[in-house]
């Protein structure tokens, strides 16, 4: 403001002095208070009183406005519950106070900067709370990334021993039927192929296990006897149930049908419940009953067993669990495996039992009847590759395929595969999954790349991934899993050279 | 005592000098004194305690720096106040420090890392710290070092 009137000037300081309130306190060089002048009378601070020294609080201020050349100001000092800028005037030799009450102007600006820093405040929290919740995401993804690989890593351990155990079992079991042709009067063959499916049953328990929760298992249906199936479970454990002097007994109805099922899991079905009965049966009787109707497999079996207390109903499904005391025979897995396996065929499965009376379990499994589909094999003709890594398996169905008329070329991996190719002319390849150098479907897109209208079927012991996605449109006709039924296989590769 | 809003000066002298501590947040605007008996060694010390507003050089807003630095100027000894789980309040802590150094005198500093109850949430650093400044680990709530913090600052004050 430019130089006013000194009337304007007083003009001012009287408006002022009616609006604001000032103390003004003159000091001299010990800070003794020489004078105190109040704007107005009812208001006062406790402490300044003339002759008196200066109180700590403004004495402080004093020291830091000490060697200032112009009038310095301490501005929203808290003083006896008041709010006030101090002007400090003066020298050490004399100084004045000014003091003003800026409480009401102090409380509207503390209201507003309160709110401003608890946004502040809760903005910062957020921020933390949002840095948090990536870090938790992040680990979260990688957790997850680990489970993926860990899951990964386990399918590919079942597959892999899967195949391991299958592969000389379905040697055996194939043998054991070029055996049976030979000397078709014999158990014996027959007998080897029993075995051969018990202890299929039990690896593949085992393997059940260690995919629960797998939704990539594929089932393998096949044409089988019913008749057959009732026989070998009949044949199976007809000597174990003697040596405990237990009734056995296997029925069937209708007689003489096929079914189109997964047949080594129905066996591993039948094995676990059948073994179940008659480890917890002590004496009495033991027994199976198949029925088919409307499409639909029904199998009862029955025991005279010591029953399981309707409170351990539920349990005896758990992995590892043996109800009752003293149960320390089989691994506990059976019963758990078997619900697993009839929930995967689409089947159902019911308990009843009476402590004390005896047990039945009731199984019902989707499975179509086939009719008149299986009895003639006329002679075949054509050339086939056959591509597999095990050289029992080579040299079994190459017996088996020449027995149906069959020229077999074989060999044992992509690379001699593909040079056998050049020189024969083999219309239908089949081929192991698993090959030393690669697998069945990359040796048979190379041989489609040279001959396009070569049929392919694809053979696998590791029983766990469902391949149709991978093997779609690649000429693949079928995908067989080892054991190999000879029936099926026979079906497709006539229908190959059929050009079906 | 200087430092950011919200780390907790008025708390630690309110615990200091009244032993009391209030949940509630309440922002400080402008500056509060309060005094205590320091016991040193040498001799007892008054301690004058200017709490004041808190302020941020590397924030936008210069209206709490410009209300405190009248006050700084007569300070003989600098408390500086950080929130150990905001490291931002550490670096604005240390600029005020360097700000003051700058301006007027080197004077006996020492840093409360403030909050120390909140182990999870805690981010201190102390390799940021200079050698001049001695640090203390407190916390207003239960009383953590708050005591031994002051007297320290006391007792170097009193040496003088």
């Amino acid at each position: 403001m430019k130089r006013v009137s000194r009337r304007a000037a007083h003009y001012i300081r009287d408006e002022l002095l009616k609006r604001e309130r000032f103390i003004v306190i003159a000091l001299d060089s010990r800070q003794k208070i020489v004078s105190v002048n109040r704007s107005t009378p009812d208001w006062n601070l406790p402490g300044l009183i003339r002759g008196s020294v200066l109180p700590d609080s403004l004495a402080s201020l004093l020291n830091a406005a000490s060697d200032a050349a112009e009038p310095m100001v301490f501005p929203y000092l808290e003083l006896n519950g008041f709010f006030v800028d101090i002007h400090v005037l003066g020298d050490s030799e004399s100084a004045d106070l000014v003091i003003h009450d800026v409480s009401e102007a102090h409380e509207t600006e503390q209201t507003l900067q309160q709110r401003a820093h608890e946004n502040s405040l809760l903005s910062e929290q957020r921020a933390a709370l949002n840095s948090e919740l990536a870090e938790l995401n992040e680990e979260l993804l990688l957790r997850r990334r680990q489970a993926e690989q860990a899951s990964a890593a386990k399918s590919r351990f079942i597959a892999s021993m899967s195949h391991e155990f299958r592969s000389p079992i379905a040697s055996i079991m194939g043998y054991a039927d070029l055996l049976q042709t030979e000397l078709p009067d014999s158990d014996n063959p027959r007998a080897l192929q029993r075995a051969s499916w018990h202890l299929l049953t039990l690896v593949e328990n085992l393997l059940e296990q260690a995919r629960e929760g797998e939704e990539n298992v594929s089932l393998n249906p096949t044409h089988f006897s019913l008749d057959r199936l009732a026989g070998d479970i009949e044949a199976l454990f007809r000597t174990q149930a003697a040596a405990k002097g237990l009734d056995f007994e296997v029925t069937s109805s209708p007689y003489g049908i096929d079914v189109e099922c997964d047949e080594l899991r129905l066996r591993q079905i039948l094995i676990n419940l059948v073994s179940n009965a008659l480890r917890y049966t002590r004496q009495g009787q033991v027994s199976v009953h198949f029925k088919h109707r409307d499409d639909t497999l029904f199998i009862r079996v029955r025991d005279t067993g010591r029953g399981i207390e309707p409170k351990d109903i539920e349990r005896i499904f758990e992995a590892f669990t043996r109800v009752g005391e003293g149960n320390t025979s089989g691994a506990g897995l059976g019963l758990t495996i078997t619900r697993q396996l009839i929930k995967r065929m689409g089947g159902r499965l019911k308990v009843e039992s009476e402590p004390g009376a005896g047990s039945e379990f009731r199984v019902a499994i989707p499975c179509p009847c086939i009719q008149g589909e299986h009895d003639e094999m006329p002679p075949l003709s054509g050339t086939v590759l056959w591509v597999d890594d095990d050289q029992d398996i080579l040299s079994l169905y190459q017996v088996v395929l020449e027995n149906w008329g069959l020229r077999v070329i074989t060999g044992s991996s992509i690379t001699e595969a593909r040079d056998l190719f050049k020189i024969h002319d083999c219309p239908v390849v089949v081929t192991d999954m698993h090959l030393t150098d690669g697998n069945g479907v990359e040796l048979l897109s190379h041989l489609r790349a040279e001959q396009p209208d070569i049929v392919g079927i694809l053979i696998s012991g590791s029983g766990v991934v469902d391949l149709a996605p991978e093997i779609a449109g690649k000429g693949i006709r079928a995908f067989l899993q080892k054991p190999i039924d000879a029936e099926l296989l026979y079906k497709e590769i006539a229908a190959a050279f059929a050009g079906e | 005592m200087v430092g950011a809003f919200g780390v907790g000066k008025t708390s630690l002298v309110r615990r200091y000098v009244h032993q009391q501590f209030d949940e509630r947040y309440h922002t400080t605007l402008g500056v509060k004194i309060d005094t205590r008996i320091v016991e040193a060694s040498k001799e007892p010390i008054k301690l004058v305690l200017w709490d004041m507003e808190g302020a941020d050089p590397f924030e936008a807003d210069k209206r709490p720096l410009a209300r405190i630095r009248s006050y700084m100027k007569g300070a003989h000894g600098l408390i500086l106040v950080a929130d150990g789980t905001r490291p931002a309040t550490v670096k604005a802590a240390l600029g005020l420090y360097h700000d003051f150094c700058r301006e007027f005198q080197f004077i006996p500093a020492i840093m409360l890392a403030n909050k120390a109850d909140l182990t999870t949430e805690w981010r201190f650093d102390e390799s940021v710290l200079p050698d001049a400044i001695s640090l203390f680990q407190t916390s207003a709530l239960n009383g953590q070092n708050v005591e031994e913090a002051f007297t320290a600052l006391g007792e170097t004050l009193s040496a003088l």
